[in-house]
């Protein structure tokens, strides 16, 4: 995105949170009028079937949309907790992630939600109370959009909003930093720089004496430790007993975390001293301490989840570049999972590959074409297939035609060929393809979705959906079992 | 010299004559007229005359004849001997006129002089000490005042002054005699004054201790209400104590503390009691309230300690869970935190042991190995290590709460799943793909819990079982314990838990349980065992050696037979690298009056109360032994055996036997 997009969006999404309502227009013209699809992008039907997955009707205003407003749109419409959460990632990510959500997440999101199982709810509300925090404790009352802004943007707005010239200068130097700059500036680095601009307001009163400028600090670390809890503090709140506070805090925060549990302990010691520590030191390194076992624990989950892609791209047998990069991820950083999961799954380095035929009279050879599937040996465009999951049912499989984009391997009347959507639930049945293990005793076989019990067949290089019964000549049950088992190799 | 020789005359004269001024007359003109100088004063004497006090004389004047011009001269005069003596001049002769032009009048002048002089000092120092006065007294000293007379002084200053001492001190003076009144000046209104200010200190200092207190009241005040989250603004701090308590009343929780003891102390007619209030009791109940807030937390997480322990109790197989979480809610506030933050997730691992009911194959756990998952004993010296094969992390089911899932430590995400291999449905550990169907397929219910028997557990419609041919396979209803992790299969183990298992619950302590881990020595093993009655104190040390049994040496007198302590004779003479391990079980000697135990290095030690526990070694005891050992005439030893020169000996009740090293004969010499 250019710099002046940025700008007019971020202007935007800001004026929306004033205008509530205004925001669901303003926000995607502003960008749709500027910003180019990436290539790739979602499809009109990738489109209509993600807003009917959610029940939404895909309107033609929604659908000239680019990825990242429909993604916004939707958003707004949604109101699965799976579904919202997996948006504002996409929302907060990059182009590929929108593309990718649209296209499969929203469905698997919805599938959790209605399997009430939560994955991306965590996630996207960790990422949402931290904006809402930083938001508060530079007094910006956060409106929803803003907090689903991703942490440049929101570090843009923070600069736009700044509470004092130190704050400012933090948020233009974490906009202008890397993307642990920005994290850092949001986690802390935001309250650091209001306590310092509100110390130097402090230090610049001559007139107060040492008592009142005492009182004043402490007042305003109790706002900023009421911003830890999401909470603005009344005046009552600031003047009561620290006790009374901290015990405020302490209901405020939420179960199960640090900044409770540490404020807990504070009340038990009953000192004054621990009391005012908590609120001044205490609460801002618990919630911290929080971010990082928030962290850890989503490195444990997102690791998990990455095993078990990687135990479903085994158990799939036509995924070797898959389980490569998935293995490759597991062995690096967190944030290479992280990377992984988000992105790295989706690429093309991971779902390309070339299918072989372990037939004796073809042995090697590719499945390929442009129109009819035939098996052919030597290398060639068209022997790249991106296999991507079924477009009838999501265990099984469907392989696009990397040459000829959007066109699948299909069965029609029994023939493999090469064909686009036509839209219909018998074109995604007939793309559709189950793997288990080769007849042959190595390799793959590719069962078809809408015709079961036939097998993807290479036949005088010709390519069908075959059995042995002999009904056909393709049916032939002489050498079936080789002819039927394929090799799934890196392409 | 002249001129006072002639003033002198003149007084003489002057003074002489006075009282009779008619007698006075006629002598001086006699002299006068006897005298040789002119009668009359010259003009230059009478102008130097009528300078000296200041007179221009007027032309006229200088006619006038001496008498006249002294007559004119005391017309004008003011100093008052200068007049004085004019008047005697002119009351006197002419002479006494001319000599009173010539030299009278200037020294009568110079007396004036010297009076005025005086009296100007006097009247210096008396308006000096009026303006000190005044100036201590508050009062701007103007001229007019000054110089006015002491009495008018004072009254000025009872009327002018701001000190009421020193106005009432002025008023005293004001009718007192002229002495006091210059005292008053000079020294009481100073007094008065000082009087005043301490007054004034005095006066201000109580004044700062109200205002003080007013101040200290007010942010007592204002502390108070900030209890119930007020604003201590003017209006309210400057409420009298009672309306504060009202405030902090309707401002407190309802039913807290604060609002019950702001009730209460309401209720008291006392201000002492609003006071106390405000300034300590409202900060006790309000860490009264906190201290229930905190209590009912506490509480609260007991009561999820509690759920946890009944959900592990209920489970059937998570024994740990279930005794970590009772250690936990016998400890503190502080253990029932640690429990739920921590502790309770480093709990969950168990093994599955196959149970005792058919005969002793205890010791025979649920493992993964190379050969798939199969319910075998470990290896009798297990490597370092071994166990965590048999050891199973118990979380909740993949499929859904009330049943369980079992996590292979070792391989994290790996699960106990069932997989159909197209004939029958097998048990293997796998990994977790995330889907529906493996978890259905991982997870695992427990139906049937009978203390001393087990647990089954359930997967879809039958049991996890052990197969004929030892692997874990599915089929009808099968019990297994669930014991402690990382479990090992030695001997000793096995012997223990054949022997106590059949009454094993895992949510009670057995009969006896390890105290300490095995200990290794080469091929030698032992392990100490508690008693539940006695927890933490060694019952018996269990030794094995390669190759051997089990046999245990108990501490204290033993139950059968009882006499001293075998194991404490046998570890006094540094146990198994010197006497070889047990190789029976201790036994009571023929007379039953005592215990023995025989070792592998070919020695036994005997025990019994009237001579101790003592071993007897190698030819000595086959010796004793051919005698019939205690049934002998020897009795039993009443010593270990010791060295003497050119052998060994052992002493017995009735006598002893000696070894000869050289020979290798052993021979008896009863005693006496």
């Amino acid at each position: 995105m250019t710099g002046r997009t940025r700008l007019m969006f971020v202007s935007g999404a800001a004026a929306l949170a004033l205008l509530a309502t205004a925001a669901p227009v303003l926000v995607p013209q502003a960008e749709a009028a500027i910003t180019a699809d990436t290539p790739r992008s979602a499809t009109q039907e990738d489109k209509v079937r993600a807003a009917q997955e959610i029940g939404v009707v895909a309107s033609p205003d929604l659908l000239i949309l680019t990825d990242r407003n429909f993604v916004f749109a939707l958003w707004q419409r949604a109101t699965g907790t799976e579904v919202r959460a997996s948006a504002e990632l996409a929302y907060a990510g990059t182009g590929l992630e929108q593309t990718q959500w649209i296209k499969t997440g929203i469905r698997d999101a919805n599938a959790r939600d209605q399997a009430r199982i939560l994955r991306d709810d965590a996630a996207a509300r960790a990422a949402r109370e931290a904006k809402q925090r930083a938001a508060l404790v530079n007094g910006v009352v956060p409106s929803p959009v803003l907090l689903i802004q991703n942490d440049q943007e929101f570090a843009f707005a923070m600069w736009e909003h700044a509470s004092g010239p130190k704050l400012k200068a933090a948020a233009l130097a974490a906009y202008q930093g890397g993307a642990a700059a920005q994290k850092d500036f949001i986690l802390t680095g935001i309250f650091t720089a209001r306590a310092a601009d509100q110390q130097d307001l402090i230090d610049a009163d001559t007139a107060a004496d040492e008592a009142q400028k005492k009182a004043r600090a402490a007042r305003d670390a109790r706002i900023r430790a009421a911003a830890v809890v999401a909470v603005v503090p009344t005046e009552g709140q600031l003047v009561e007993p620290d006790v009374n506070f901290v015990l405020d805090l302490w209901q405020a925060a939420k179960a199960g975390t640090e900044v409770r549990a540490a404020a807990e302990r504070a009340l038990r010691t009953m000192d004054e001293a621990q009391l005012k520590a908590y609120v001044a030191t205490g609460i801002h390194s618990a919630n911290l301490q929080d971010w990082f076992t928030w962290i850890r624990k989503k490195g444990e989950a997102d690791r998990r989840l990455l095993f078990e892609l990687r135990t479903r791209a085994e158990q799939s047998r036509v995924h070797p570049a898959l389980v490569a990069g998935a293995n490759a991820a597991m062995a690096g950083t967190d944030d290479d999972v992280d990377r992984f999961l988000r992105l790295g799954q989706y690429e093309d380095a991971s779902l390309v590959q070339s299918i072989r035929s372990q037939s004796p009279g073809a042995a090697g050879w590719y499945l390929r074409g442009l129109t009819d599937a035939v098996v052919g040996a030597g290398a060639g465009a068209d022997t790249a297939w991106r296999i991507v999951p079924g477009k009838a049912d999501p265990s099984c499989h469907s392989f696009e035609s990397v040459a000829h984009p959007e066109y699948y391997l299909r069965q029609q009347g029994q023939r493999a060929v090469i064909a686009a959507s036509d839209g219909t639930d018998q074109f995604r049945a007939d793309a559709t393809w189950c793997s288990k293990a080769g007849l042959s005793g190595t390799g793959v076989t590719l069962e078809s979705f809408s015709a079961r019990g036939r097998f993807l067949r290479q036949y005088t290089t010709q390519v069908w959906a075959a059995d042995s019964s002999g009904q056909h000549p393709y049916d032939t049950s002489n050498g079936y079992a080789a002819d039927t088992s394929w090799q799934v190799d890196v392409a | 010299m002249r001129a006072l020789a002639t003033l002198a005359i003149a007084t003489v004269a002057a003074t002489a004559l006075a009282i009779p001024p008619a007698a006075a007359v006629a002598a001086p003109l006699s002299v006068t007229a006897a005298a040789e100088v002119p009668p009359v004063a010259s003009e230059s004497e009478k102008l130097r005359a009528a300078r000296t006090l200041g007179i221009v004389p007027t032309d006229a004047m200088m006619l006038l004849r001496d008498k006249d011009f002294v007559i004119a001269l005391w017309r004008q005069a003011t100093g008052s001997e200068v007049r004085a003596s004019a008047e005697l001049a002119f009351a006197g002769t002419d002479l006494a006129c001319t000599e009173w032009i010539k030299s009278g009048v200037l020294s009568a002048n110079e007396r004036d002089q010297a009076q005025q002089m005086r009296d100007a000092e006097a009247a210096r120092v008396a308006r000096e000490a009026k303006e000190a006065a005044a100036i201590v007294a508050g009062i701007a000293p103007d001229p007019e005042l000054v110089v006015q007379s002491d009495r008018d002084f004072i009254y000025q200053v009872t009327q002018r002054a701001t000190g009421p001492r020193v106005r009432a001190a002025a008023l005293v003076a004001f009718g007192a005699a002229a002495a006091d009144q210059k005292e008053f000046i000079a020294n009481g209104v100073r007094t008065a004054h000082a009087q005043d200010q301490q007054d004034a200190i005095d006066a201000d200092a109580q004044a700062t201790e109200a205002e003080k207190a007013r101040k200290a009241a007010e942010a007592a005040r204002g502390r108070a209400v900030t209890v119930v989250r007020i604003v201590p603004t003017p209006e309210i701090v400057s409420l009298p104590d009672d309306d504060v308590l009202r405030v902090i009343a309707d401002g407190a929780r309802p039913g807290s503390e604060v609002e019950k003891a702001a009730v209460t102390a309401l209720r008291s007619r006392v201000r002492a009691d609003w006071k106390r209030f405000v300034d300590t009791g409202v900060y006790e109940a309000n860490w009264r309230d906190v201290a229930a807030v905190l209590a009912q937390k506490a509480a609260a997480d007991r009561a999820l300690v509690d759920e946890i322990r009944h959900k592990a109790v209920v489970g059937g197989i998570q024994p740990r869970l279930a005794r970590a979480a009772e250690r936990a809610l016998a400890g503190g506030v502080d253990a029932v935190r640690a429990f739920l933050d921590q502790e309770q997730y480093e709990v969950l691992t168990q093994s599955f042991s196959r149970n005792a009911i058919n005969g002793n194959i205890a010791g025979q756990y649920l493992r993964e190995s190379a050969d798939g998952v199969v319910v075998k004993p470990g290896a009798a010296e297990p490597a370092p290590g071994e166990g965590l094969d048999a050891t199973w992390r118990v979380v909740a089911g993949l499929a859904g709460d009330g049943c369980f899932s079992l996590e292979s430590p070792a391989k994290p995400n790996h699960y106990l799943a069932r997989y159909y291999d197209g004939k029958k449905t097998q048990v293997a550990v796998q990994p977790a793909n995330g889907t529906v169907d493996f978890g259905w397929n991982a997870t695992w219910c427990v139906d049937n819990i009978l203390p001393g028997a087990g647990v089954t557990l359930r997967g879809g419609a039958d049991f996890l079982t052990r197969q004929a041919d030892g692997r874990a396979g599915m089929g009808v209803e099968f019990y297994w314990w669930v014991t402690e992790p990382l479990p090992d299969s030695t001997e000793i183990t096995v012997n223990w838990l054949n022997k106590y298992l059949p009454d094993y619950d895992p949510y009670t302590d057995l009969l006896v349980s390890p105290l300490g881990p095995e200990q290794v020595d080469g091929a030698v093993r032992y392990r100490d065992f508690q008693r539940r009655s006695a927890p933490g104190q060694a019952a018996f040390r269990s030794y094995w050696s390669r190759g051997g049994a089990v046999h245990p040496l108990t501490t204290g007198r033993g139950a059968a037979c009882a006499s001293p302590e075998i194991l404490a004779t046998y570890l006094r003479l540094s146990g198994h690298p010197a006497l070889g391990v047990p190789v029976t079980d201790e036994a009571c000697t023929s007379d039953k009056a005592g215990r023995f135990v025989n070792f592998a290095g070919g020695g036994s030690i005997y025990s019994v109360d009237r001579a101790g526990a003592h071993a007897v070694l190698g030819a000595i005891r086959a010796k004793w032994l051919s005698l019939g050992g205690e049934k002998s005439t020897l009795g039993y030893p009443t010593s270990d055996e010791v060295a003497i020169p050119g052998g060994r000996r052992s002493t017995f009740e009735r006598g002893r036997i000696d070894y000869d090293t050289a020979t290798g004969v052993a021979t008896v010499y009863p005693a006496s």
